[in-house]
């Protein structure tokens, strides 16, 4: 793996961080301005919904942690 | 309560800001030596056990800020309900998208020389240990703070 394409490739796991939580925020504070329910408690009531998806993800999740800094 | 959890949501955009920057000037300065050092100054174990209790942690203050929410008016539902819908759907979407680039990078017989994200995150923790802990530590209690299994069901 050369230097230049692993900073590059950093760079843009960064960015995907940084613009998905961004406007994530960005919408968690417009909720609380306007006085509506916020991102956790609608996404909440989505997993209450669909328990086996809520499941999957947070099961994907650890997963992915373990994957990145167990194995390496 | 919204003045409070208000300057709360700006405090940790900024926080993800000064990260996201942090990152990206060690990035632009990363060595091939830095990004094989054999002996990465925090364990991975250390990184993953802070991730958990910081994914607690996350929920714990989501949990905090509605249970001080029941008297706000739920105006515009259908709006919010369509948008965080239409996000989560985004959300699987790039999800998808981001594991058959992994799954092409390791993969590794493409004819674009793809590596994978792993590789990128290893790399980030040998040569910076203590922002790669940050940064996970960051993107865990965010996702403890918006997602969480729900083991009980609480009358929201």
């Amino acid at each position: 793996m050369s230097t230049g394409s692993a900073g590059a490739g950093i760079m843009w796991v960064v960015i995907a961080l940084v613009v998905g939580f961004g406007i994530t925020i960005g919408t968690d504070i417009y909720f609380e301005w306007k006085g509506m329910e916020s991102v956790s408690t609608r996404i909440q009531r989505w997993a209450r919904r669909y328990p086996l998806y809520a499941g999957g993800m947070v099961f994907g999740f650890g997963a992915i942690l373990a994957h990145f800094f167990l194995n390496g | 309560m919204k003045s409070l959890r208000v300057p709360l949501l700006i405090a940790l955009g900024l926080l993800v800001i000064y990260l996201g920057v942090r990152v990206g000037f060690a990035a632009r300065d990363l060595t091939q030596a830095a990004c094989s050092n054999p002996k990465p100054s925090v364990p991975g174990w250390s990184i993953l056990l802070a991730s958990v209790v910081f994914f607690v942690v996350g929920h714990y203050t989501a949990g905090q800020r509605d249970e001080t929410h029941g008297l706000a008016p739920a105006r515009h539902w259908w709006t919010g309900a369509l948008a965080v819908h239409t996000a989560l759907a985004l959300f699987f979407f790039l999800g998808v998208c981001a594991l058959i680039y992994e799954t092409l990078g390791v993969w590794g017989q493409t004819p674009w020389n793809l590596q994978p994200i792993t590789d990128y995150v290893r790399c980030a923790r040998k040569a910076d240990a203590t922002t790669t802990l940050l940064v996970a530590v960051t993107v865990s209690f965010f996702a403890g703070h918006w997602l969480w299994f729900p083991a009980r069901r609480s009358g929201r």
